[in-house]
Formats: structure tokens, sequence, C-alpha cells
């Protein structure tokens, strides 16, 4: 490659650039995070204040009684406390899922990899719906099993075919090559090459699993039959018994505003507590994974 | 090749493994004496459950049967059709919900029983005792084959508990509209009568900007009129009595009763055109909230407690105005430019037969219909609606009649408000509250006393004709079907129409002509009201 | 140094082309058991969890009764197909879900793509971290509480953007507004989340060359980052090709008003809305299918084109 001299028409010194580039992401930081900010804001105002629009920089009518009714439920530890469980086995569950799925499928020279592909493929597409699958899990003794709310999923294809393509586009062939001619077996190479190198894209999948797996609270609901909560399911509890205790006053001793008020303060006070666990562990796993990465590149 | 042949192996045994663990069901025996029974019931978010129930042990006990309640709060409709599907029938579903059209199809195919021959007066004789004195209730929950699928269940909380002649439900006027006297006052004006006379305060409140003015709110802030659009105690329908008419009905949209028994959907006549097109001027003029049409009630009650809001549009007064309720009074039915004046009421509610179905699972409907039988006495359905006595009644008046708990004493003694010990203890399933228990057996409740007070002395006075279609109807399974096919369609092509007019302007002629076409042509309007009609005439040939 | 790994990637192609010609297939059978064997369990969830109960598809033609069963359902043939197309506003829907599905993919398929290309950029490593976390967070904010903070934003009398705007609209009742409401809210939900996995794919270690080179920064994106993030970005074309039809129903359904109809009408909502208890799931398995029938087309167009123009596959 040619010297390229640094101040050549169209691109600009690296301090010019820094420049850009900073005020660009800070704009955008801003306009990003601006609502986040209100989010909390308002978990902590009188709704009625909030939907006047009086709540736009600061809290108005400044009350914890959201956060108090929410954390009054007994069950928010225990919710907590599986929703971690039911996170970190099924997170393991799909990562190795996908890895054993994607691995064989990147092999372009298995037979039958096309009817495999579409074999996956197919199940992206079309399903039976609730009913046929509640009714084959419970065939299978899944029901109030914690592992109905993993195997059923199987593999998440489309995750699937991100990681075969990252295994078949980002993975140093030289390396794959080396190991293969020192006598390595596939699977060897897997294990020893393939998933170290593989970090990046590991640690995003682990994301999107752990994600998924903590906001889910239908598969819960369905097939665990009230034992075992993981912590959305609490929370959507609490929200139901606010509702239908503003309900029925409403008919009775009236206060149906007040009530009213509580179930939309439940509404941002659950979803912080939800949300904040995922908002506080994402970046220690991206910085966990980002080491990995710079190990693997240095092997190379 | 020897691993991959051991592995597939397993992988077999152990599948079968699996669906062998689906396991053996122990051989059913006849069993005629069935005194142990599960249901399947709906529950109150806030309840802790059937089990400690009671109420509900003391009647077991009267029956001497034993009941296993298996109760569920949240998608109800999702898990009730899961276990239909894998044939796990209890013994009878309670507090579920099932419509007619359920009703229908489970009757007709056996998962739900015909339950006539039970409703004898050895085996249900309090029931049998409500239908003698109210023969319309049986016929109310009776299908078109001649059978009854499911025990009837509704609540009526009627004028005549209050005294008068007829009767007629709380809800059948939900939108009660009010004016902010305390504006009106300090611009000298009295109470509109007259559409004219409301449009001329509306101006007035805007112009002088009265929220900013008399309660200090920053300026800008008054809304002339706050309200929904479509929405059941909260909508702008109340308006339209100025044209003579006002559109809801539980039943289906714009259905409308005449006084010579002929049914109508009001979104076709032309008082609806001329509603429309007159009160798009207001909306134009600003006096309408802007955000009227998209609003939820938590916005509106939120403006209306900060005091920004002229005329508003609620169940009552004190909820909505909050802090401010004191200065409001309610704005009766306004005269129109031609001179009309007539609010129109709300049919709706009725009585239902989908809170209790035996299934073909039960051996002894007999035995468990003898405890739901004891659900209808004015003692018992109070107990099972509110709380038991001793916990939310606290003794009997000198009149004879029950006294409920107030929130003071609730909170005293419980940390909750009346409202909430209901929650806590009610029981949902086939409760039939008739009119008569709130004058012999127990105080309603203040406000609602209060508000029938209200549509007996002030709102009916606006009603000329108080022709109601019956929420009893019963409809045939090809009605259904048109029912089902149609309606959704109509209501939501009419409603979407209607915000349109508001908005835009009224229709031209050609327009007009053009949605009528329109709403028979694809939204089978002719053959909705066709069916109305029908089930009409058979119910009161029924009568 | 890019160039070569270009290389090896050719060759590493032409020498699995070597195997594929050069053996039996018993033979390659064999030689890969390992790789069967870990598709094993894979295989067989995917068979018990997902193609067992796809029998359930057939009720989108029969009139599905919970107490008959799947089997013993009347048979209807197409009757729900013919009642969907039949509907009332049936092309508005159709035309309305393609028309959200199409803007949204043009304006937020770019935009993770472009923000993490300039975060790849940022040599502060400290305010990147920040960056990356505060842009991923709304992903986390429940459908619900977004839809109340756009009515909130929105609203005509104290809203933040008619504040800015000097005007009084409610944009929510404004249908030519409603794609641009949907749209710019999901970017600002999802975009950030988006970068994640583009994100992973560029190696630094091709930065220091790059710099040492003398490359600019604008270089460094044109030469580096974009051709690594190609593959990904191509993928994600194609999958979002695949779901072109599965305009979600929660969020139209919270910002659908009457007014705003002509663009939020939309197919999701429709069959939620006809709630009809006994034929919710005849119905929506049925307008199911043909959603999946024209996603799967436009799935294979795509994926053929995208297969031609680049070293990406689908299937």
């Amino acid at each position: 490659m040619a010297r390229k001299n640094l101040n050549r028409a169209g691109g600009l010194s690296d301090k010019a650039s820094d420049i850009i580039l900073v005020a660009i992401t800070a704009a955008v930081l801003f306009v990003v995070a601006y609502p986040l900010y209100y989010v909390v804001v308002a978990s902590f105002s009188d709704p009625y204040d909030v939907y006047a629009g009086k709540t736009f920089l600061f809290p108005s009518g400044f009350t914890l009684d959201g956060y108090k009714a929410v954390f009054a439920e007994k069950s928010i530890v225990s919710g907590f406390l599986y929703s971690v469980l039911y996170t970190t086995i099924g997170t393991i569950f799909s990562v190795v899922m996908l890895y054993i799925t994607a691995y064989p499928m990147a092999q372009k020279d298995l037979p039958g990899r096309k009817l495999l592909s579409l074999f996956f493929i197919i199940t992206m597409y079309f399903g039976g719906g609730l009913i046929p699958t509640y009714l084959v899990v419970k065939k299978t003794g899944l029901i109030g099993n914690m592992w109905s709310l993993f195997l059923p999923g199987g593999v998440a294809v489309g995750n699937m075919i991100i990681v075969r393509n990252y295994f078949q586009n980002s993975i140093p062939h030289d390396l794959v090559e080396a190991s293969e001619i020192d006598g390595c077996s596939k699977f060897r190479t897997f294990i020893s090459v393939v998933i170290p190198l593989s970090m990046p894209i590991l640690a995003v999948m682990a994301v999107f699993s752990m994600v998924a797996y903590w906001n889910d609270w239908f598969t819960a609901m369905i097939y665990l039959g009230g034992k075992g909560q993981p912590l959305p399911l609490v929370l959507r509890g609490i929200l139901i018994k606010s509702s239908a205790s503003s309900a029925q006053a409403s008919l009775i001793s009236g206060g149906y505003a007040e009530l009213n008020k509580l179930t939309e303060m439940i509404k941002f006070c659950s979803m912080i507590v939800a949300a904040l666990p995922m908002l506080i562990v994402y970046p220690f796993v991206q910085k966990y994974f980002e080491k990995g990465f710079m190990s693997g590149a240095v092997k190379g | 090749m020897k691993k991959m042949l051991s592995l597939l192996l397993a992988a077999v045994m152990l599948l079968s493994l699996l669906t062998a663990c689906g396991g053996n069901k122990p051989a059913e025996t006849a069993n005629t004496d069935q005194t142990e029974f599960k249901v399947v019931s709906g529950i109150s978010a806030l309840s802790g459950g059937y089990n400690d129930n009671v109420v509900l042990n003391a009647m077991q006990e009267t029956a001497g049967i034993k009941i296993n309640w298996e109760t569920m709060s949240d998608s109800l409709s999702e898990q009730v059709n899961i276990r239909i599907s894998g044939g796990e029938l209890p013994d009878a579903f309670q507090a579920v919900g099932f419509n007619n059209y359920d009703l229908a199809r489970y009757g007709a195919d056996g998962t739900f029983i015909d339950l006539t021959p039970y409703i004898t007066p050895e085996i249900m004789p309090n029931l049998c005792a409500i239908f003698e004195k109210f023969p319309a209730y049986k016929s109310a929950i009776t299908q078109e084959d001649g059978r009854i699928y499911g025990l009837p269940s509704g609540g009526r909380m009627g004028t005549a508990a209050t005294g008068a002649a007829e009767d007629f439900d709380i809800g059948t006027i939900p939108q009660f509209t009010m004016i902010n006297k305390k504006w009106l006052d300090e611009l000298g004006l009295s109470v509109p009568t007259t559409t004219e006379e409301l449009h001329t305060a509306l101006v007035a409140f805007a112009e002088n900007d009265m929220s900013a003015k008399v309660y200090g709110n920053p300026a800008g802030t008054t809304i002339p009129i706050s309200c929904g659009y479509d929405q059941w105690c909260w909508g702008q329908d109340m308006f339209y009595a100025a044209f003579g008419f006002v559109t809801w009905s539980d039943v289906c949209r714009d259905l409308h009763l005449k006084s010579d028994g002929t049914v109508e959907f009001q979104s076709v006549t032309d008082a609806y055109r001329k509603a429309v097109t007159y009160y798009h001027d207001w909306i134009e003029e600003g006096l309408f909230d802007k955000e009227m049409f998209s609003q939820d009630h938590t916005q509106l009650i939120s403006k209306c407690s900060q005091g920004y809001v002229g005329v508003g549009v609620w169940w009552e007064i004190n909820e909505l105005m909050g802090p401010y309720a004191q200065d409001y009074v309610y704005l009766p039915p306004l005269k129109g430019p031609e001179g009309d004046c007539a609010v129109t009421l709300k049919s709706g509610g009725g009585i239902s037969s989908g809170n209790l179905s035996i299934t073909s699972a039960c051996k002894n409907p007999a035995n468990l219909l003898k405890f739901y039988d004891q659900w209808y006495t004015g003692e018992a359905v109070m107990q099972l609606e509110y709380g038991p006595i001793d916990v939310f009644y606290t003794g009997k008046g000198d009149d004879g009649m029950w006294i409920s708990i107030t929130d003071e004493e609730a909170q005293a003694k419980y940390g909750k408000s009346a409202g909430e010990l209901k929650g806590v203890h009610e029981v949902y399933g086939p409760k039939l509250i008739l009119s008569e228990y709130y004058s012999n057996v127990w105080h309603m409740e203040d406000r609602a006393y209060q508000r029938l007070l209200d549509l007996e002395n002030f709102w009916f006075n606006y009603v000329p004709d108080k022709s109601l279609y019956p929420g009893d109807c019963v409809f045939t399974s090809e009605e259904l079907e048109i029912i089902d096919m149609y309606k959704s369609d109509f209501e939501t092509q009419v409603a979407e129409q209607e915000a349109l007019w508001l908005k835009n302007g009224g229709p031209t002629d050609g327009e007009w002509e053009a949605y009528k076409q329109f709403l028979s042509d694809s939204c089978g309007m002719d053959k909705l009201l066709k069916v109305y009609q029908d089930a009409y005439n058979r119910y009161v040939a029924a009568q | 140094m890019i160039q070569m790994s270009k290389a090896t990637t050719i060759s590493q192609g032409g020498a699995a082309a070597a195997r594929l010609h050069s053996k039996s297939l018993g033979r390659r059978i064999l030689d890969n058991w390992q790789m069967y064997a870990l598709l094993l369990i894979p295989v067989v969830l995917t068979i018990i969890y997902k193609y067992i109960p796809m029998y359930g598809i057939q009720i989108a033609f029969r009139d599905f009764t919970p107490s008959k069963g799947f089997t013993g359902s009347t048979w209807v043939g197409l009757k729900w197909f013919q009642r969907f197309f039949s509907a009332p506003t049936c092309s508005r829907m159709i035309r309305n879900t393609v028309l959200i599905s199409l803007y949204s993919l043009l304006w937020s398929f770019p935009i993770p793509i472009i923000l993490s290309l300039i975060i790849n950029q940022l040599r502060f490593q400290r305010y990147k971290r920040v960056v990356q976390t505060v842009l991923y967070a709304p992903h986390f904010i429940s459908i619900m509480i977004v839809c109340g903070m756009i009515r909130i934003f929105l609203s005509p009398s104290g809203g933040l953007l008619n504040l800015i705007l000097g005007t009084s609209t409610d944009f929510l009742t404004e249908a030519s507004a409603f794609r641009t409401i949907y749209i710019a809210s999901g970017i600002w939900q999802d975009a950030g989340w988006g970068c994640i996995i583009y994100l992973a794919n560029v190696d630094p270690g091709l930065y220091e060359a790059a710099k040492m080179d003398g490359a600019s920064v604008f270089q460094r994106i044109l030469h580096i980052d974009l051709p690594a993030l190609l593959p990904m970005a191509v993928l994600n074309l194609i999958m979002a090709a695949g779901g072109l039809m599965n305009v979600g129903f929660e969020k139209v359904w919270l910002l659908q008003t009457d007014l705003n109809k002509a663009t939020s009408d939309v197919i999701a909502v429709y069959v939620y809305q006809q709630g009809i208890e006994n034929a919710k799931y005849s119905y929506s398995t049925a307008v199911g299918l043909f959603n999946t029938a024209v996603n799967i087309i436009l799935l294979v167009i795509v994926n053929k084109i995208a297969s031609k123009l680049s070293d990406v596959e689908f299937v």
C-alpha cells in the first residue's frame, strides 16, 4: 500500500476527525439520553403532573409511592432470584445450542447442509401456535419444570445464522487450516481455535439471550403455572393488582383517581426495576469479552 | 461409528421415557356419589384464593361437598382454551367469561352439559324461585335449542332500589356532563340550556382564559371542553342529545330501539349527520380539547384535576375534578339548533350465562348444583360480591338491612380501603344481584345511591323515550355467525368515519350516500339490522 | 494485509471445494460424524418442539373449536382467507403494513451501521463506553412506556414538540405523521441495540496497521470497517426482507387513533381487534399464513440477489 499523505484532499487530520466524531456522538447521546432521563424523573413524580407536561426537567409532586408499591410485594426478591437462575441457565443453554448448530452448518463440505439449513429456517416462518406447542410440552412432561422455558425454544435460528456466518467470514481461515494440518479433528479445531476466536460474537449472543430470558414472562406464565415466578411476571402481577384495585374503588369508596395514579406510577417504576439489572450487567459483559477479543487477536 | 449409534440409541430411549412419563390415568369408575369436585375459576388479582373463603366453605359444608379450586387471574382465555384442547376438563368452569358463541358451541358438542334437568325445586330451590318471579331471566339464558348451558349471572344496580317506579340500570346514562359554575358566575352567565348558550359560555371561557384568571394556572391553559372520543363514561356522545339522540350501546354500536319496536342504527340517520357537521365547527373553533381523539383517561383526569377544564364528562363530578369538584355542577343535555333535546338510553348488560358451566367430566352435577343454588339468595350473593358478614358487613341497621364497612373502619381494622377489602374477598362467579336486594338486604354504597337518585331526578327528565334494546336477547347460531362476521368491521368503520367528519367537516350529499352504501355493501349493515330485529321480535314474543 | 485475508478466504473455499469433489458421499458423511453428533440435540429438539406442533397450522383451514381439537374441527377450506380479503379495508391494511416495513427498513437499517462506524473510530475509550451504554439503554424500555412518552411529548397542550415548534397540533391524529412517529421512535429505541452486532465485527489490530500507513479516519472507515461490516449488514438485510409483513401489533395498537387509521391500519391490529373469541386462532393462523407466504417470496428474492452480489447467503 502506498504511503498516503496525511493532508490529502478528502482526508482530515486526526484531531479534526476527533472533534467531529465527538460532536456527532454527543448530539446523538443527548437526543437518546433525554427520554431516559425523563422516564426516571417520571417514576418519582405524580403521574397527573407527568401527563400535564410538568416534568420535562425535574420531578413534580415528588413521591416514592410507586417504588414503595413495587417493593412492598413480597415476591420481588424471589422473583429476582428466579430471574437470575433462569437467565443464567437459559443463556448458557442457548449459546451452547447456537454454537453446536452453527459450527457444523458452517462447514461447506458437510453433506446435506442445504437440507439442514432449510430444515431450521422453515421453523422461523412456520409454527403451530400456542396450543399445539403447549400440548407437546405437556406430553414431554415439562409442564411446571424449569426446562420448559428453554427446551421448546430450541435453536434461535436467526441468531444461529448470524453465528454461522461469523464462523464462515470472520474467523481467520489460515488459523483453522493450520490447526487441521496439525492433525486436529474438526471438533478439536472447534474447541481450541474457533471458539476462542469467536469471543465477540459469543458476547453478542450471550447478551441477546440474557435480555430475552430476562424479559420473558409469557412462557413462564403458561408453562410454570404460578410457581417459580420470574421478576417480569411478579411485576406484571403487581400492575394487575393495582389496576384491579382502582377498578374496585370506582364503584365503592371513590378514590378511583388516586388509585389510577398509583397504577400509572407502578408502570414506570416496575419498568425501571425490571430493566436496571440488565443495564448494569451489560457493560461488564462487554468489557470481559472485549478482553477475550484482544487476546484472541494477539494469538493470530 | 459406534459412538454415533449409541448416542442415537440413547436419544431414542430418552424420548420414549419422556413420552411415557405422561402417566397412566387410573381407570374411570362410574361415580354416582361424587362429592369432590374440581372447579377452574377466574379470581380477582387481589384475592388470596378461594380455599380459605369462609362463605364458600360454609356453602360446601351445607351441600355436603368439597371443591378443589384452581384459580387464575391472568390471560384466562388462553389458559382455558389450552385446557379444553388438551381434554383436561374440570368438573366446572366458573367466572371464565364464556360468551354466547362459546356456550352455543360447547353446548352443541357436549363439552358443557344441559342444566335444565337440574333446575328443579328439589335440586335448586332458590334459582327456581327467582325464575318464578322473573321468567325473563330464564329465557335470557336459554339457548336456541331450548337448553341451558350456564347458570345466570348479572348485576343490576337499578333505580328501583331508590324506590322509583321503573327499574333502570345505573349505567343507562354513563356520561354526566359537568360545567364549572364558578367560571360561569365570574362571567355573569347562567348554566346553559341550549347549544347556543353553551357556545357563548365556552367562547367566554377561552377568551378570558378562566383557568389562569380564576385558578391562577399558567396562561393559555384553559380548555373549554375536554373529553374523549367514543369512551364509555367520558366520550363526546352526550353532546349529540342536542340533536335528539345519543350514540352508545353495548349490544352493537349505535343500535337503537325505537318506541314502535323497530331497530335502527343511529349512525345513518339525518340527525346524526347534522350533529357531526355541527360539532365539527366547534372543534374547528378550538372549543373541544385538541387531544380528544387520542388522549387516555389518565390524561383527562390529569387536566381536570389541575383546573384547566370548563366542561368535562365523567361518571360523576368528584372523581374527575378532584380538588375543584365543588365548583362544578351538572350540565344538562342541551336544546339543539332545531330545538331537539333527547337522551336515548344505553342498552347493555343483561343476564349472562357464561359464569358457570358444568362439563361432561362431571359425574354428579346434581350435588355440585346444590352448592351453586345457595348463591341465589340475597344474603349469600352480598357476601360473595363484597365480603363475609363480620368482615365487610358490620351489622344490621334498624331497617333490617346490612351495613357495609366504611373506608375509615376498613383502614383501621385491616389497613385497606373498603374497595380493596372487597377486592380481596370477592368471589367471581354466577352471582345474580336483583334490584330488590338493595331495598331489602343490604345498603348499596352511598355514591351509587346518590347517582341513582341523580339519574331519576335530574337526567331522566331529558329522556322522553325510555325504550331500551334488551341485553338479554338470545341469538340463533346463524345470527351469531353474522354478528361475528360483520359487527366488528361495522363498528370500527363507523367510528373512524365519525372521527374524520368531526375533525375535517361533515359529509357532502354524495359522501353521505356513499358512506351508507359502503356500510351496507362491505360491512353487512343490513344483515346486522335484520339479526337484531329478529332477535328482538322473538324476545318480545317470549314475554 | 487486508488483501491477504481475502486471499486465504478464497483459498479456503477452494480447499473445501477440492474436498467436495475428491471423496465419495459415504466417506464424507463418516468424516463429518462429529458434526452430525453436534447437530443431534438441536435437530431432535427442533423436531419435537417445532415440527410436531406444526399440525396446528391446519386450523387455518378449519373452524377451530378447542373442544373439537385440531383434527376434529370442521374443515372450511379458504373461508378465513376469503374473509380476510373481503375485509372493508383489506387493501389499505396490506399497503400500510408493507409501507411501514419498507420505510422502517429504509431509515432504520443504515443507522446502526453508521453509528457503529462512528463509534468504532472514537479514540477515547471511556467516552466510547459511555456512548455505547447510553445508546442501547432505550431498548429496555417497554413499549407501553415508550408510547406513553410519545403521547406526552407530542401532546398539543404543553407537549415538548409543540412547545419547540410553537404549534399546537395533535400529531397522533394526523395520518401523515403516524409513520414518522412510528419509525422515529423505533430508531430511537433500537438503533443503539442494533449496533451491538456490528461492533463485534472489526479487529482493532487492523486499525493500528492502517494508522501506520497514514490512513485518515474516513479512509479507515471506507477500507476497514465497511468491508468488515458488510457481510453482517447483508445478512441483516435479507432477514429484514423476510420479516416484511411482520409489523408487530403492540406498538401500532398503542399509537393508533381513529384519525390516523389511514396509515396506521395494519394487519396485526386488525386481526387482534376482530377479537372473535371463537375464530381467533383459526383466523389469525390463516392471516399469519398469508403473511408468511409474502415474507418467504421476498426472502427468496432478496437472498438470490444477495448471494449473487456478495459472499453472504441465508439458506
